[in-house]
């Protein structure tokens, strides 16, 4: 039943019909006002106008010196690239005005009120806000379909670009939903969404619009080397095979549908009470997503040349590691168990083990965290040891690959155990992350600080010195020099010994978070327990006056009613 | 001739006392029970143990100045904040363990809320009713009707005036028939007339069986509707209870202080003892000499002393309903006479329902007891006896007088 669509859910019905009879009531709302937003068609009048224009005089300059073709394909990339950023960056904005805006103007509270979940808010403040931007898109279709005047692209290519705009509009809004959802105040969310836009933006844009679209051309030859929009291109232009389904379906719905899962969750877990479950969904992606992209670090292993497959398997490890490492900092924020409440709904609802296990709770978060990490670190690992077994001299590349392996695991390690003594010490997850970003950098740089400042890369004793710098994980690529070339044990043994020690770090910093967790839910729990006995101590000791009370009263009539004359023998 | 004070002595004898004890009433649980609640800011205490319950029916007038953490109890009681300590309990359900449950019964208007300003009155029901899975399109129409709105239903929230949006905020709650509606402040800025306008509404609603919790910084206001108050004080629950009943415990204790008996002991909440630091180790002041709580029921209502937070051997005090002795209200007039006051102090000195008289400053001090009325008769009695009236100052509002009596007017 919705009262501000007037229409009533049909018993039975499907999945689409009841979405359409009984819609999320924040979008409805929110388009409603939308509606009387007097602003919004007028900005959209003149972006249109503006990008016609803009479109129409490099066109005309265009076709001056270049073919009608040519001319159709600069206009092509050229409105794409507009839509593009128009979508990146007002997507984001209009979408961080939408949690940020309500919790600014006091209306956050009533709508918390009505029991909506996090998840219908999340989905309610998503459709309105990416039905806002597709407003944009549909109003700059028009102009996506001056090109066709002058030829050079197909139809496919321009709706394909559409279909990737819409995509694309998509992520947007889901990473200004995240950012909203955790700010209270409506100008930090805009800034900071606006900040984190147009960095991301721009590096996709460059990375992998004019990057990818090098290997692109080389993959397939009808794709042009250099335009960022290739993506179109390929899909209108690549033979359909195996590498079609690989990286022009799979890839594609994978790099999309895992950060659009992402944030998704990221929504959810700050728009949820801090005593309830923010971890489940998020434990989900991640034991999803860390194999998944595991598999993608490890796929390039196949694709490169002989000679690059050891270089291959190592960058698909430290990328790997890169993605378990902001997943760490992800992880901190988790409770250090879960709450009286998260654990009464468990029992309410028979939750099993394994839900339990995905439930709140630094420890078993960060088991979940080894584990997952330990199947993502082995596929790019034995991706590489399985490729380069039939080169020639395989043992040196082996060892490379294994050393890697060693020391991002062993790093990967120290940074769990040490994230979750941290969240067991400090009271809030921010002072947490601070202080192992900190942590991080001094590691990381510290080392080559104290060999820069001590003279050694400039001392006669040479690459020998850099043993001081072993304790950072940069080293690894020393040690990698080092195995190839002869004299240079030292600087293994260091990097082997560096990695031993930050496994042994990783764990002793583990068992003290553990020891420390339980110590704390244990207070906490007697403190409860005690709560709960006194409470109970005083209902009971009401209840017993209460009785004491009726007894009391009871009593005198009891005693005094045999010797009151009965009114009719009286009488 | 003036009548006795009654103190707690004479209580203890008087017919109201050694009358049969009433028949025994189950009494019903209370709709709000607030236990040892405590919570923290940073390093201060904004709750020190607040314990009261709010019985079915009842308007509950929460007062406090400002910092007293009035709007911290709503928010814990509103499932908008967890305690550190204690247990709130709506309806039987505990605000921390089930809050999806608690936002059922509850329908809570904070303080200076926001509406949404470009939808329409209706269609900002609509969107409530349908978040709140109201079962029917008809409840709007009837909750337009109940809070009359139904004129403004077509215009939008943006051109309404404060008191209406008050009134639509006030009609957002009602939305999914809550049992307990809790408001903060909910005539803070309005105007006189929408001010009554929302008291009248607060009764018609109690009249529909809703349990009503508000917190108001306009006591003349409260004292029009509320059944029962609580007032807070520096995070510190100072007295609550019945309005009449309180007063009548504040009568006590001033009648045995003016007749030279030890205060009584501090009256506390059954069952009342720490969960948390004592308040001698919090480093705060003893609340005022008496600090209750309603009981279960309103009319079982009684204080009993307090237990000692500090003996943990101690077995909580059982709360035994006892009936409360009436006391008769003594309120008091400031008269400013022509001429000597002693005069017109002896002329009033004994009559009819005049308890006290006293000469201060050149103004004459009466206390009496009765309605208004004998205000006129004091003023008729002296002019007849030629002594002149320039100036006649009645006291309080009897809630005014509790707050000022058992408040410090210390804030946070």
């Amino acid at each position: 039943m919705s009262a501000q669509t007037g229409t009533a859910r049909a018993a039975g019905a499907s999945r689409l019909r009841r979405l359409l009879d009984d819609p999320n009531p924040i979008w409805i709302r929110e388009l409603r006002q939308s509606a009387r937003l007097v602003r919004t068609p007028i900005i959209l009048c003149v972006l249109s106008i503006l990008a016609t224009l803009a479109i129409a005089s490099i066109g005309g300059l265009v076709s001056i010196n270049e073919s009608p073709a040519t001319t159709g394909y600069v206009l092509f990339q050229v409105f794409f690239s507009l839509a593009y950023f128009v979508v990146t960056f007002v997507g984001p904005a209009v979408a961080a005005n939408a949690i940020a805006s309500e919790r600014e103007g006091r209306t956050w509270e009533a709508v918390i009120l009505t029991g909506l979940r996090p998840e219908v808010i999340a989905r309610g403040k998503f459709l309105a806000a990416y039905t806002s931007i597709s407003m944009y898109v549909v109003m700059l279709a028009p102009v996506g379909a001056l090109p066709f005047l002058f030829g050079g692209v197909t139809a496919t290519e321009t709706i394909v670009a559409f279909g990737f705009l819409f995509l694309i509009a998509g992520l947007a809004v889901a990473f200004g939903l995240a950012v909203s959802s955790k700010m209270n105040s409506l100008r930090a969310a805009l800034v900071v969404t606006l900040i984190c836009a147009v960095i991301v933006s721009l590096n996709v844009y460059g990375w992998l619009g004019v990057g990818l679209s090098i290997p692109a051309h080389r993959a397939w030859s009808g794709v042009p080397d250099g335009p960022p929009v290739w993506l179109p291109t390929a899909y209108a232009r690549a033979p359909f095979d195996l590498t079609y389904v690989l990286c022009l379906i799979l890839l594609p719905i994978v790099a999309t549908a895992l950060p659009a899962w992402f944030l998704y969750e990221v929504t959810i877990a700050n728009l949820t009470s801090i005593t309830d479950d923010r971890s489940t969904g998020l434990k989900r992606w991640f034991l999803v997503s860390a194999p998944v992209f595991a598999l993608c670090t490890a796929a390039p292993v196949a694709a490169v040349d002989k000679y690059d497959e050891t270089a291959a398997a190592v960058a698909g490890i430290c990328v790997l590691l890169v993605f378990l490492m902001i997943s760490v900092y992800l992880f901190l924020g988790d409770s250090l168990g879960p709450s009286r409440r998260v654990r009464l709904h468990w029992d309410r609802q028979g939750a099993g083990p394994l839900r339990r296990l995905l439930g709140p709770g630094i420890i078993g978060t960060s088991m979940m965290q080894l584990g997952g990490a330990v199947v993502a670190l082995l596929m790019p690992t034995a991706a590489g040891i399985v490729a380069v077994m039939n080169d020639p001299g395989p043992t040196v590349k082996v060892q490379q690959i294994l050393l890697v392996l060693l020391y991002a695991g062993s790093f990967y390690l120290f940074s769990v155990g040490f994230g979750a003594f941290l969240r067991a010490r400090s009271s809030t997850a921010l002072l947490s992350r601070v202080l192992l970003l900190a942590v991080h950098f001094l590691v990381a740089v510290g080392p080559w600080i104290i060999a820069a400042i001590a003279g050694i890369f400039a001392s006669s004793s040479g690459r020998g010195a850099l043993i001081v710098a072993a304790p950072s994980p940069i080293y690894v690529f020393v040690a990698l020099g080092a195995i190839e070339t002869s004299g240079e044990e030292m600087l293994v043994v260091a990097s082997v010994i560096a990695s031993a020690v930050w496994g042994l770090l990783g764990l002793l910093f583990l068992t003290l978070a553990r020891s420390r967790v339980k110590g704390v839910i244990a207070a906490h729990e007697a403190a409860l327990g005690e709560s709960d006995r006194i409470l109970a101590e005083e209902d009971a000791a009401a209840v017993r006056g209460m009785e004491q009370a009726a007894a009391a009263a009871a009593q005198p009539a009891a005693v005094a009613s045999p010797t009151e004359p009965v009114p009719e023998a009286a009488g | 001739m003036s009548e006795p004070v009654p103190t707690p002595e004479t209580w203890e004898r008087s017919p109201a006392t050694a009358a049969p004890p009433p028949a025994l009433v189950v009494p019903a649980p209370p709709t709000i029970r607030v236990r040892h609640l405590w919570h923290r800011f940073a390093n201060r205490d904004v709750l020190r143990d607040v314990t009261f319950d709010v019985g079915a029916g009842e308007i509950f007038g929460f007062i406090g100045p400002n910092g007293a953490g009035k709007t911290t109890t709503i928010r814990v009681m509103a499932t908008l904040l967890e305690p550190m300590a204690g247990r709130v309990e709506i309806d039987g359900i505990d605000v921390t363990l089930d809050p999806e449950a608690v936002r059922k019964v509850i329908g809570y208007m904070p303080d200076h809320a926001g509406v949404y300003d470009r939808i329409t009155v209706r269609e900002y029901l609509e969107f409530f009713a349908d978040s709140f899975r109201v079962p029917s399109i008809s409840v709007v129409d009837a909750v337009l009707e109940l809070t009359d709105l139904g004129k403004l239903q077509d215009r939008l929230v943006a051109e309404m005036s404060k008191g209406m949006k008050q009134r639509l905020q006030l009609a957002r709650i009602l939305l999914h028939d809550p049992k307990v509606l809790i408001l903060d402040e909910p005539a803070s800025d309005l105007d006189p007339r929408a001010r009554i306008e929302i008291r009248d509404l607060l009764l018609e609603l109690r009249g529909l069986g809703k349990t009503i919790f508000l917190s108001s910084h306009i006591l003349t206001e409260l004292s029009d509707v509320c059944t029962s108050i609580g007032i807070l004080e520096r995070g510190r629950l100072v007295v609550a209870g019945p309005i009449h009943e309180i007063s009548a415990r504040l009568e006590a204790i001033r009648a045995a202080e003016a007749h030279g008996h030890a205060p009584p002991p501090r009256y506390v909440p059954p069952g009342v003892r720490a969960l948390v630091p004592t308040p001698a180790a919090q480093g705060a002041p003893a609340s005022p000499e008496i600090a209750g709580a309603p009981q279960a029921a309103p009319a079982a209502s009684a204080p009993v002393p307090a237990t000692d937070p500090s003996a943990p051997a101690a077995p909580p005090q059982p709360h035994v309903p006892a009936p409360v002795p009436p006391a008769p209200s003594v309120r008091r007039v400031k008269l400013r006479v022509l001429g000597n006051p002693e005069a017109a102090a002896y002329f009033l000195r004994g009559g009819p329902g005049i308890v006290e008289v006293s000469v201060l400053g050149g103004v004459v001090h009466v206390g009496y007891q009765g309605t208004e009325t004998k205000i006129a008769e004091m003023v008729t009695h002296l002019v007849h006896r030629n002594i002149g009236i320039v100036g006649v100052e009645p006291e309080r509002n009897e809630l005014e007088r509790i707050f000022l009596e058992v408040t410090r007017g210390d804030v946070q």
